[in-house]
């Protein structure tokens, strides 16, 4: 017997404008992070020449109180309207960190599961480019101030997609991670003081491990072999690589 | 009864228009046929000769079938300034309001991370090398106000900046005949960070 297709009425959910794409004459195709319920996509009909500022709204890094019905991996958007939030909530990403937002935006696309509960990582995504916003400042030219947020995003993605690095503990002796010792980091298994010439594996200092596992992102060598690792375990679970991760590349290349 | 071969291609060629359908199509093509053969050869004519012949202007790429356009050979513009657009009917609807003397760039496009459109595909080269070659006073950005016109502006700010040039980028804020209980905030907001003095 054939099941009809249930259709979904969601009614006020909290959410953000990843992507969108215009659909037809008028309309936009919107991907949105739901708070509770991940990546969703739905059709925005007639907002380009809405008179009420519709389209506005339906800008990436909004966020939004919205409304969705309809059945399978389309929805309609029934209503939107911009969340009420504070002075000190928005976000007011230029530069870089609009370069930043956008990485992050398509990590987020590629790695976000639907119709699955995403507040931990909602909140995390919240705070990360509240932190990115805080820093407009473009001279900056350590970029402490991007590359922190960013790792503890990649990080924390992994772990709540299931992926979780193993960190702290030797997987060839069992034993803790010694921060003064430098270890060949396996993606599947871990860091080992041996070096399997099989696997393909990365040289990374014990202390940057321990440091990863603590959240700690607070020095340049820390910084930079978690770059290492983190960009070496996305790129496992993406199906291709990453434009924003090009065109930031060719942007700054030269600074 | 389906349509013979050729009613067909026609009916299909035409739905490559922007809001044409399928019903659309098949009234313009009959349209075409029954009632306006002159205008249906007209209408072939200039479809061939300007997908033929139009390409882009040497200078501010526009659309035009000339090596540079009107606008970029008018002696009565004022080369000094330029401005940046993101496509040619945003050049038009400038020329519509009468304000503005100056040349312009059309970029086609904006900078868009997510689907991959860098500065490559929208010759931002060739807007460099004019800034550097013309004696350029002023830049104006006139990027859409979205994520990815900001984006944009952004990244031409950050090229153009070594050259020494003046760049502004065009008011953002409350429309002519705007009643304020009906802005959205966001744009409320552009306007009161972007208030200027009065004399």
């Amino acid at each position: 017997m054939n099941t009809v297709p249930d259709r979904i009425k969601l009614d006020y959910k909290t959410a953000v404008v990843l992507h969108h794409y215009n659909y037809q004459d008028n309309s936009l195709i919107v991907n949105f992070f739901v708070q509770e319920l991940g990546k969703l996509s739905a059709v925005a009909r007639g907002v380009k020449n809405s008179k009420k500022g519709r389209y506005a709204l339906l800008q990436p890094f909004q966020k939004l109180t919205i409304s969705l019905s309809g059945k399978g991996d389309l929805l309609t958007l029934t209503q939107v309207e911009a969340l009420l939030q504070a002075d000190s909530e928005k976000w007011n990403l230029k530069g870089k960190s609009l370069y930043c937002a956008y990485y992050i935006n398509e990590l987020l696309l590629n790695l976000l599961p639907a119709h699955t509960d995403c507040s931990a990582i909602f909140n995390l995504y919240h705070e990360v480019l509240k932190l990115l916003s805080s820093h407009i400042d473009d001279s900056d030219q350590d970029n402490f101030h991007y590359e922190i947020p960013l790792r503890l995003f990649e990080l924390k993605l992994l772990e709540f997609l299931g992926y979780s690095l193993n960190l702290t503990v030797d997987q060839s002796s069992g034993e803790k991670v010694s921060a003064d010792r430098q270890y060949y980091y396996q993606l599947d298994v871990g860091p080992s003081l041996q070096q399997n010439i099989q696997a393909q594996a990365l040289l990374i200092s014990g202390q940057t491990l321990l440091n990863m596992a603590q959240s700690r992102f607070n020095d340049q060598k820390t910084l930079h072999e978690s770059k290492q690792l983190l960009k070496w375990a996305i790129s496992q679970h993406l199906n291709k690589p990453l434009k924003s991760r090009e065109l930031f590349k060719q942007l700054y290349a030269n600074k | 009864m389906s349509h013979s071969p050729l009613i067909k291609q026609l009916i299909e060629s035409l739905r490559c228009l922007p809001g044409v359908g399928a019903k659309s199509a098949q009234r313009m093509a009959y349209h075409l046929l029954e009632r306006d053969r002159n205008g249906a050869r007209k209408l072939s004519h200039a479809l061939f000769q300007a997908a033929e012949q139009v390409g882009h202007c040497s200078s501010c790429r526009i659309l035009t079938e000339a090596e540079q356009c009107d606008i970029c050979r008018s002696p009565k513009r004022d080369r000094q300034i330029l401005c940046v657009v993101e496509s040619p009917s945003d050049v038009y609807a400038i020329e519509q309001s009468g304000t503005y003397s100056g040349t312009y760039f059309v970029l086609m496009g904006h900078l868009s991370p997510l689907d991959g459109i860098g500065p490559q595909d929208l010759h931002l080269d060739i807007l460099k090398q004019r800034v550097m070659q013309e004696s350029i006073d002023e830049v104006i950005l006139a990027t859409n106000a979205t994520v990815e016109g900001e984006a944009t502006a952004h990244y031409i700010v950050e090229m153009l900046k070594p050259q020494g040039v003046k760049i502004t980028r065009i008011a953002q804020g409350v429309p002519l005949g705007g009643e304020l209980e009906y802005i959205d905030g966001s744009t409320l907001g552009l306007a009161f960070s972007g208030r200027k003095e009065l004399d």
